[in-house]
């Protein structure tokens, strides 16, 4: 059984201006040791639908449809009978089983508590341990995560750290509980490549050692083409392809996806052509068109994408991909 | 090449005194510190190297904004490191910048029009209103926006579109060099692809040259002709930039090469990166003789003694004391 299995998960927010709607009917599984990439540009839905899985969505949000089932557990908001039983069961999850690294590592860590302090009360929670063994654990962490001089630096507050320390300090207190899944939320993009590879390597090594299941959010093909096994595109609230990483890169078969690829440039190549970009903005989730979100953008649009939602095809056991080119029923231009 | 460049740096240095009190010690940030390097014209010149190193204070010192502490700035022939009054101003109207933040960048109160106006106004290159308008017009669809964006307000636009309204007003006195300090930084992939299309396009059309200073080394390798490579203030390496990604000869180029990640799963996962020990030091204290030595994994006592000085190999420069014979 799949570690993670999301079925059909949608999110809307409601606002002055109307329902915005963030999340439509997304569905995907993660095995343990897995990586999953999920990539698409910003205001595509990749936080909220984490933030929904996860049980922080903000006041005016709400998942509005699906079912999210974790470790064997289903953790959708309908399964509680109190919104109170649902917020105590999550954030029970959120400090064990489940781990999450932000790309701004100040959403997590408190500016006004020592580096120690942040680390072993979590440790004392989980583990029920005493707290010198737990300064030994966070030590032993601090150091896996390759922070120098530990011992001293243990005591020091955030503002101490460089952007690329805080975030493996983040990472220390994620691994904490030894996680089963790890959602890490652009955890590199304020950071120097040089700082990102070994970021990534980090979240690497843990996820081989421990066989937890990574969810890497990012708008960098470079990151996931280096992390990630499988991979789900994004797009106006939508996955519109997911797959291996082999069949996304080689052989992509939604319009988005390939424009996507062609948008990006890859430094071992040196051509001389000037880029394809996709022409157009991303849709309005306010009004979000009513076939397929990529209709207006995209140069094979046909008359059905604009009224109808495409389903999904399957290319392989691992392969899908919303779009109506795949769809026998369509009418081609 | 008889050609002769657009714009020569030489021995630059731009530093900022942050000293806290009057009886504190003095505390000097060398930001900038003996850097040189020629742009051709018409070329694009890539500046990268990770925060802090020094880019954007270079990028500013070269249109003016900062005031170099030593050294020469080269435009078509003419010294302007030290130049003011109306020299000044005919060089302002010669050498635009092109911000990363496309939201901080542009007056929320002014309309787009009013943006990209101001400097027609200012350097009095239009009489009547109706030319300053009929020319708004036109760069806007020169940077791919319709004409009745000109009455609207930057709030009403995307990040995207914002930026092509920066680009819009930089090109409005018909400057022959714009320095962009990492105008796609902030942008999504698809629109990123739009906006360097974009810059290529006008280059073309304009015969502009660019500085063009990210962070993102694929694009800058994709658009630039030449490629520098900062570490610390200074220029470790600068060449044409096919030749300095494929054949990196600097320690540090090498090391920061090996970390991009590359778009295409079999090249990333089997890929090997140098790791490089401890963090980048203070631009405060630098180290004594090469700045890479604290990191290098070449270093010899000699480095950490002796600053080495840029030489050049081929067509490249590399400052490194592997290279000095
Ligand atoms: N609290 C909120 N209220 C209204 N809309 C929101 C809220 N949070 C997020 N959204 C909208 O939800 C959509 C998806 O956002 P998000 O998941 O954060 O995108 P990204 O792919 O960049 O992570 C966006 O259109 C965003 O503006
Ligand atoms: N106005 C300033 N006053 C003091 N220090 C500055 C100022 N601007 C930049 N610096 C310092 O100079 C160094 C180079 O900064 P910068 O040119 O912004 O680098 P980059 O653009 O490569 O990230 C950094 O150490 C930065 O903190
Ligand atoms: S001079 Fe020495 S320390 Fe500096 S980059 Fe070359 S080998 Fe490394
Ligand atoms: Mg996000
Ligand atoms: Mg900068």
């Amino acid at each position: 059984m799949a570690l993670l299995e999301v079925e059909n998960l949608s999110t809307e927010f409601f606002t002055d201006q109307g329902t915005v709607k963030a999340v439509s009917d997304v569905s995907f599984s993660l095995d343990a040791g897995e990586a999953l990439g999920i990539v698409g540009e910003s205001g595509s839905g990749k936080s909220q639908t984490m933030y929904t899985i996860i049980g922080l969505l903000a006041g005016n949000g709400k998942m509005t449809e699906g079912k999210v089932t974790f470790d064997g557990q289903d953790i959708s908001r309908s399964s509680f009978a109190t919104k109170k039983d649902y917020e105590e069961a999550m954030r029970k999850i959120r400090g064990n089983t489940m781990a999450m690294i932000f790309q701004d590592p100040m959403t997590f860590l408190n500016p006004i508590l020592k580096i120690g302090d942040q680390l072993i009360e979590p440790i004392m929670n989980h583990k029920s341990v005493s707290r010198a063994e737990a300064e030994k654990q966070a030590l032993h962490l601090m150091e896996m995560v390759g922070i120098p001089s530990a011992e001293k630096r243990i005591n020091q507050y955030p503002f101490e750290f460089s952007g690329g320390m805080r975030q493996r300090i983040v990472i220390a207190i994620a691994l904490a509980n030894n996680p089963k899944l790890i959602i890490a939320d652009e955890p590199t993009t304020a950071l120097d490549v040089t700082i990102q590879a070994q970021v990534l390597e980090l979240i690497d090594e843990l996820r081989k050692e421990s066989n937890s299941a990574v969810i890497m959010i990012t708008h960098d093909l470079g990151v996931v083409a280096k992390l990630c096994h499988r991979i789900a595109i994004m797009y106006g609230g939508k996955i519109v392809e997911i797959g291996t990483d082999k069949e996304i890169f080689y052989d992509a078969k939604h319009p988005y996806t390939q424009g996507l690829l062609k948008c990006i440039t890859n430094p071992e190549e040196d051509s001389e052509e000037p880029l394809t970009p996709i022409p157009g903005s991303p849709p309005d989730l306010l009004n979000p068109p009513a076939g397929c979100p990529f209709v207006d953008r995209c140069e094979k649009a046909m008359r059905v994408c604009k009224d109808y939602k495409p389903e999904y095809t399957n290319f392989s056991s691992t392969h899908q991909c919303a779009c109506w080119l795949n769809d026998s029923r369509a009418v081609k231009k | 090449m008889s050609e002769k460049p657009i714009l020569s740096v030489k021995h630059l240095k731009t530093y900022f005194d942050v000293t806290k009190g009057i009886f504190s010690p003095k505390q000097i940030v060398k930001a900038v510190d003996d850097v040189s390097f020629d742009v051709m014209p018409n070329e694009t010149f890539g500046l990268v190297g990770e925060s802090g190193c020094g880019k954007t204070t270079l990028g500013r010192t070269i249109v003016k904004l900062y005031d170099p502490v030593d050294g020469s700035i080269e435009f078509e022939g003419q010294d302007i490191a030290k130049i003011k009054g109306a020299k000044l101003k005919a060089f302002r109207k010669d050498m635009q910048m092109i911000f990363q933040d496309p939201y901080a960048s542009l007056n929320p109160r002014m309309t787009v029009g009013e943006i990209i106006k101001e400097p027609m106004i200012i350097h009095e290159i239009y009489k009547t209103e109706e030319e300053r308008e009929a020319r708004a017009v036109e760069l806007l669809r020169i940077v791919g926006l319709k004409p009745d964006h000109i009455r609207r307000y930057p709030a009403e636009f995307s990040g995207g579109q914002r930026q092509r309204i920066g680009i819009a007003r930089a090109l409005a006195v018909n400057p022959k060099f714009i320095v962009c300090d990492e105008p796609i930084s902030a942008l999504d992939a698809s629109i990123q692809a739009q906006v360097v299309n974009l810059l290529e396009n006008i280059q073309k059309e304009m015969n502009l040259s660019y500085l063009f200073i990210a962070h993102d080394l694929s694009m800058v390798k994709h658009i630039s002709d030449k490629i520098g490579v900062m570490y610390l203030g200074n220029m470790v390496e600068v060449g044409p930039s096919n030749d300095v990604y494929h054949r990196p000869l600097h320690p540090y180029t090498v090391a920061l090469l090996s970390a991009i990640p590359i778009p295409d799963p079999d090249v990333a996962k089997s890929k090997s990166r140098i790791v490089l020990e401890g963090e980048i030091p203070s631009p405060i204290n630098p180290p004594s003789g090469c700045p890479f030595s604290t990191r290098c994994p070449k270093a010899t006592e000699r480095c950490r003694r002796e600053r080495p000085k840029p030489i050049q190999v081929g067509d490249r420069l590399v400052a490194c004391l592997l290279y000095e014979k």
